[in-house]
């Protein structure tokens, strides 16, 4: 279990590099400067040549490269060119913590909902409730989220009045209701569809007709011995949804008003302000192996098989 | 029963066969009729009574009407006019973008499995990075690099690239943008369909008998790789009309006047309250459409399902 969680955690490094590698050369590489975002005005070189040296955008590419490594790995992701007063570390803290509110609740109501419905469409006998579940399924899977959001605003906050059209008032409010579902909706189908058939799979497994042939109530077959042998898939899914949904989605933020991290993020390329899209990717990547990480640590807890092919 | 039944029954012909299949499939063929649809506004749009780029101050923002199906915008321009342009910009940047990508993904992965050792390593450990960003992320950095290297005033030897890129109203951005980002998952799936038919007997046979790996690659692997392309294509082509919508919406897509669904989304959400239609027809239109690619999809997916196909294989 260790070891293997050291390997993963090794393992992990030279992606991060490669993806810090990227996003470092294609941010720089993308013309014009952080200064000339002022409108028409063009800047005065002296002022530039000042800003340049304060900020080490006089220095050749390569020391750029490895002095923001070497700060990023102190947890130091540099000052915004574009507010001067903050640093990278400021607007993270004051946009992250709205998305991953957001996205936190959004996979729980995607789990939480998804299983059962799953496990419904897969159980059920009627092909209507099947059908109708699958069908729910495709369209969470094809919608946009700014389609289901701008939808969702149309129809519940302009032509009902019960939801605010625009802005944050934080999570328990209405105004969170149509973020939390638009980012909902895509991990919930994905959910939904995974699980429906991995518990058809599993279904008509010996070990499940044992058990029925034992007598057991039909619930207790269906959450220890079906649900758990088919949860795995299922986690992995949502797992593969969590980082974009936990990290904010442009879209559904600025459609809805919501100040989060996505909707920032785009504001920063447009900017040019290089340690905020380099910063943000860099924290985005990191997400995404920490989830992957405790996605492959939670088939350790779910399957008993996965820990003796470890103990071997 | 007489020997004569026993005889395996003659294989319908595929254009039968494909059409008893939609039939027996109502979901499938109202996905298919909406798709025509789609294209047939896309490739007639010159057609349609009023023109996508006119102005019109005196009817702005007016509703579905008679004279204007489904209203005008800001500016007073047919609604029905743009979607059916935008449609055109769609399936355009659809259709190249998914070539451009499933060309790089089927050569990427048919390297990385074919050579196998360090290059295999190096490409996957590449594409695996690939995946630790969401693709959105990524076709965002690409799409803001190329517009700005494009977009400029360039001189050398990328001028005439720029002049395509102006006169195209970005969509060469957004089609290099969606090659470039989008060939991720078809190089995996090509890769392990490589993988498991580079072992096979036949392959070896051929190689004994003297064949080039240039050969083998095309006359054996390539062609029996198609069922993966195939579902890699399923999976492409939507993402890229969901990308090139997304890209348009934040700016740094297709560039105004052209209408692309995305940046009709954009200027719809800024009236939402006002004029709600100005943002709800374009955005049925590009979920419509991409409800009815994934419907036919995953019907392209039963009927290309990779372990009938093995099985199917492996009978003849």
């Amino acid at each position: 279990m260790l070891s293997f969680l050291i390997k993963r955690i090794l393992s992990a490094i030279p992606t991060l590099l490669i993806a810090y590698t990227l996003v470092f050369f294609i941010a720089h590489a993308t013309p014009g400067s952080p200064w000339d975002s002022g409108g028409n005005r063009p800047i005065e070189p002296s002022i530039k040549a000042v800003l340049d040296a304060k900020y080490n955008l006089d220095k050749p590419l390569y020391v750029q490269y490895t002095s923001y490594l070497w700060n990023a790995l102190q947890g130091d992701f540099g000052p915004s060119y574009r507010d001067r007063t903050q640093s990278v570390n400021d607007i993270v803290a004051r946009f992250l913590p709205v998305s991953l509110k957001l996205g936190a609740a959004a996979m729980l109501l995607a789990v939480l909902l998804g299983l059962p419905l799953g496990a419904l469409a897969a159980l059920t006998r009627h092909p209507a409730v099947d059908g109708l579940i699958r069908m729910i399924s495709t369209l969470g899977i094809s919608m946009p989220t700014y389609v289901v959001t701008s939808i969702l605003i149309v129809s519940l906050g302009v032509g009902l009045g019960l939801v605010p059209t625009f802005g944050w008032k934080g999570l328990f409010t209405a105004s969170s209701l149509v973020p939390i579902f638009s980012l909902a909706l895509a991990p919930l189908a994905a959910v939904i569809r995974c699980f429906r058939t991995s518990m058809l799979e599993v279904m008509n497994l010996d070990f499940v007709r044992t058990a029925r042939a034992k007598g057991m109530k039909p619930l207790p077959i269906i959450i220890h011995h079906m649900g758990r042998n088919a949860l795995i898939p299922a986690i992995t899914v949502a797992g593969s949804y969590a980082a974009y949904v936990l990290v904010g989605s442009f879209f559904v933020e600025s459609i809805a008003g919501i100040p989060g991290f996505g909707r920032y993020f785009v504001l920063a390329i447009a900017a040019r302000d290089y340690p905020v899209i380099i910063g943000t990717t860099l924290i985005y990547a990191v997400i995404v192996v920490v989830i992957n990480l405790l996605v492959d640590l939670s088939y350790f807890l779910l399957d008993p098989r996965a820990r003796l092919e470890q103990g071997r | 029963m007489s020997v004569l039944d026993l005889a395996p029954p003659r294989d319908a012909g595929m254009v039968t066969r494909l059409w008893r299949f939609i039939r027996h499939n109502p979901a499938l063929s109202l996905a298919l009729a909406f798709l025509l649809l789609v294209l047939a506004l896309a490739l007639f749009s010159s057609f349609l009574p009023h023109d996508a780029y006119r102005q019109n101050v005196l009817v702005r923002n007016s509703g579905p009407s008679l004279k204007y199906w489904l209203g005008t915008d800001a500016l007073g321009r047919d609604m029905v006019a743009r979607l059916a342009v935008g449609a055109r910009v769609s399936l355009t940047v659809a259709v190249a973008s998914t070539i451009i990508a499933v060309a790089i993904g089927v050569l990427v992965g048919t390297i990385a499995a074919y050579a196998g050792g360090f290059i295999d390593n190096a490409i996957m450990r590449f594409v695996d990075s690939m995946y630790a960003f969401p693709d959105t992320l990524f076709a965002i950095l690409f799409a803001a690099l190329i517009k700005g290297q494009l977009g400029g005033d360039v001189s050398g030897w990328m001028a005439p690239l720029a002049e395509a890129y102006r006169l195209s109203g970005g969509l060469l951005g957004v089609l290099l943008t969606l090659g470039l980002t989008g060939w991720v998952t078809t190089s995996r799936l090509v890769r392990a369909q490589v993988l498991s038919l580079k072992h096979a007997e036949y392959v070896l046979a051929c190689r004994l008998a003297g064949a080039s790996h240039w050969f083998i690659i095309r006359k054996h692997l390539l062609p029996n790789t198609l069922p993966v392309i195939l579902i890699a294509v399923t999976f492409v082509v939507p993402n890229a009309i969901l990308l090139e919508a997304g890209l348009s919406f934040i700016g740094v897509g297709i560039d105004p006047p052209t209408p692309s669904w995305g940046t009709m989304i954009a200027s719809g959400a800024q009236s939402i309250q006002s004029y709600p239609h100005l943002l709800v027809f374009p955005a049925l239109a590009i979920g419509l459409t991409l409800l009815a690619l994934n419907v036919v999809g995953d019907a392209l997916r039963d009927l290309l399902d990779p372990a009938v196909s093995a099985s199917r294989g492996a009978a003849t």
